[in-house]
């Protein structure tokens, strides 16, 4: 292992290693664009490179790249990757309270803790897991997809059956495009434009970012963005960061185990992660009525679980060559053009790359600390320009960041929809997260519940009998039986 | 009865259900004629938790007391000259976005990111040298990072004669 350390360190590999990771904490930080697209677009300048340089900037520019996309989603209420979608709700609260500066540093060193736990995890527990995830059939899949839904009435704060309105409004978004088992176009309405969907980029930049620009511009109160991207300059000193850390160092714990698990679990990746710890925190906090209103622990669980959770993605992915993620989907197709075949056999044949691997990911942690502490200093002269700088400024990054994933004008109109019904969805009180987590989920529920129920005849009784759906459904059933079932007994316990 | 807030909620839920379940029907059956595994039968069983939802929606709006309405409609009915102004800026703003998104391939990214940006910032009340020069910067800064450093393929518009 100390072989392995002393070649990552070696120039070669160090110095393209740190270029990517402040290049990923730019790429974070602009809405638009994702660490897979950072991802996708550095690989070809891999190519030349010895094979752990390259997967060194890969693994470096995803770290850093999902720890900044929590700066704009604190600081200006734009998720700088769809893996801090969640990072809206009390890091940005937070910054209204003027505390953004306590909310980026947490974010900046649970993100840290967060990576370093996942990667530990990946290091010691791999096998066993994706030897687990391997048994996974469409049947687990659709009740995994449940899962998360269920998570967004969780995540709802004020009523439940907007929050439905809004998950079911996602849901029915993603069935816009191809059907992909039928290759019938649906609700196309003849636009070509519609034939591949609606990409949930475009929707969350609209939803969270243009919808900010309108309240703004609508309401001119102090509690919108004006107020909030330019109030926070004040330092916070890293012995408080380490206190309030100390403090809920169970939901640090909980959220790291959450984020490895979930990113180990082939498909879902940092963004699911973030929702679910998120979500299990609300649970399982002695204040839930503090989440979305700038909660510490509503900053820390979804930070650390999204770090976490790309540790958890190589699992899969180095032990048996089934992508985690979308990176790491990348990745294999990286490492088979540099000539290694992801799977078990790797293990054996390229143990040193392995261990070099390993080496890469637990050092970019440090990395990641410095590196992003920079970041969030360069971001911080962003948003102390005057307001109507820095709002014209959300929306043209908005509208290009948009442009910029397919190349299609269409998603720049999708934006500017999207930021004119999320101005209206919050103006009837109805929260915006659950349409994107519908979105997200839903070709994974659907195409998995199809294919089950082509393959039992379409019988449902299949998606319960098997062990691991039985559990799943089990735990799906308690997440909304819990409350009542709690209540219930607190009466019994009264009145004996 | 006056319809509030919370009743159009429900109405609306319940109007693109009956939409959906209007289309659906047009759209093949799925293998072997079942209809469990064909392309309508998901937004099917979301067109009926829409009607439900929105059933439900409508049902609490009725049944909560329209107190607090009162007093909004009390609030906004207090003259505010500034609310229509900043309804106007806000229908604005949307408008040039609008704009943007219809000129952006024509016109091309540098010139139409400019003009955009320009007429924006102007619009919020900044002084127009001020307008000009950011618009000038905010530009440069994308066009380097996203058209240079990413390779994106930013529209060239007009300006692709001279082959930028």
């Amino acid at each position: 292992m100390i072989d392995a350390f002393i070649t990552v360190f070696s120039p070669n590999v160090l110095i393209p290693w740190i270029l990517a990771m402040a290049l990923g904490i730019f790429i974070g930080a602009m809405p638009g664009l994702t660490a897979t697209m950072g991802v996708a677009l550095i690989v070809p300048l891999t190519f030349h490179m010895e094979p752990i340089a390259g997967l060194a900037m890969i693994l470096g520019l995803s770290f850093t790249s999902i720890f900044a996309g929590d700066i704009p989603a604190t600081f200006m209420r734009v998720p700088g990757t769809p893996a801090s979608g969640v990072a809206v709700l009390d890091g940005f609260e937070m910054n209204k309270k003027g505390k953004g500066s306590l909310a980026i540093m947490l974010d900046l060193f649970c993100s840290t803790l967060g990576g370093l736990i996942g990667v530990v995890l990946l290091i010691t527990i791999s096998p066993t897991l994706a030897t687990f995830a391997l048994q996974f059939t469409h049947f687990e899949y659709f009740w995994l997809g449940l899962l998360g839904l269920s998570m967004s009435a969780v995540i709802t704060k004020g009523s439940n059956v907007k929050g439905l309105i809004s998950v079911v409004a996602g849901l029915l978004i993603s069935t816009i495009g191809i059907d992909v088992a039928t290759g019938y176009p649906r609700f196309t309405f003849g636009n070509i434009y519609l034939i591949s969907g609606i990409d949930f980029i475009p929707v969350m930049i609209g939803l969270f970012g243009i919808s900010e620009v309108i309240r703004d511009l609508a309401s001119q109160s102090q509690d919108t963005l004006s107020g909030a991207a330019v109030v926070e300059t004040s330092k916070t000193n890293p012995k408080e960061v380490l206190r309030v850390m100390g403090k809920h160092k169970r939901v640090i714990a909980q959220s790291s185990i959450i984020g490895t698990l979930i990113g180990a679990l082939p498909g879902a990746g940092a963004d699911i992660a973030a929702w679910v710890a998120y979500g299990f925190a609300k649970k399982t906090s002695k204040h839930p009525e503090a989440f979305g209103t700038g909660s510490e622990e509503g900053v820390i669980a979804p930070t650390t679980a999204n770090n976490a959770a790309l540790g958890g993605t190589w699992i899969p992915a180095l032990v048996f060559g089934i992508p985690g993620d979308t990176i790491t989907a990348i990745v294999l197709g990286a490492m088979l053009m540099y000539g290694l075949k992801p799977g078990p056999l790797v293990f054996i044949n390229n143990k040193e790359l392995i261990n070099q691997i390993f080496a890469v990911a637990l050092s970019s942690q440090m990395f990641v600390l410095i590196l992003g502490f920079i970041g969030i200093k360069a971001f911080s002269y962003f948003f102390k320009a005057p307001r109507n700088v820095v709002l014209a400024g959300i929306t043209i990054f908005s509208l290009i960041g948009a442009y910029a994933i397919r190349a299609s004008t269409f998603d720049v109109l999708l934006v500017i929809i999207f930021g004119v019904l999320g101005f209206f969805m919050e103006k009837v009180d109805m929260p915006l997260s659950p349409l994107i987590l519908g979105l997200v989920l839903g070709p994974m529920i659907e195409d998995n519940l199809r294919i089950g129920l082509i393959k039992t005849d379409n019988q449902f009784l299949p998606f319960l009998t098997r062990p691991i759906s039985f559990v799943f459904a089990v735990i799906l059933a308690l997440t909304f039986l819990y409350e009542p079932i709690k209540s219930f007994i607190a009466r019994r316990i009264k009145k004996s | 009865m006056k319809v509030t807030r919370e009743h159009t909620v429900g109405i609306v839920c319940i109007i693109i259900a009956v939409t959906i379940l209007l289309i659906t029907p047009s759209f093949p059956a799925g293998q072997e004629g079942a209809n469990l595994t064909g392309p309508a039968f998901f937004p099917n069983v979301l067109a009926i938790a829409y009607i439900l939802l929105g059933g439900l929606q409508l049902f609490l709006a009725f049944k909560s007391k329209p107190k607090r309405n009162n007093n909004n409609i009390k609030q906004s009915s207090k003259k505010d000259p500034q609310q229509l102004k900043r309804i106007i800026t806000t229908l604005e703003y949307i408008a040039l976005m609008v704009g943007f998104f219809a000129f952006f391939k024509p016109l091309g990214f540098i010139i139409s990111t400019i003009l955009f940006l320009f007429l924006l910032m102007w619009l919020l009340g900044v002084k127009w040298w001020k307008s000009l020069l950011i618009s000038l910067v905010y530009t440069a800064i994308i066009y380097l990072l996203f058209g240079m450093l990413f390779t994106i393929g930013l529209p060239a518009g007009i300006l692709s004669v001279v082959g930028l």
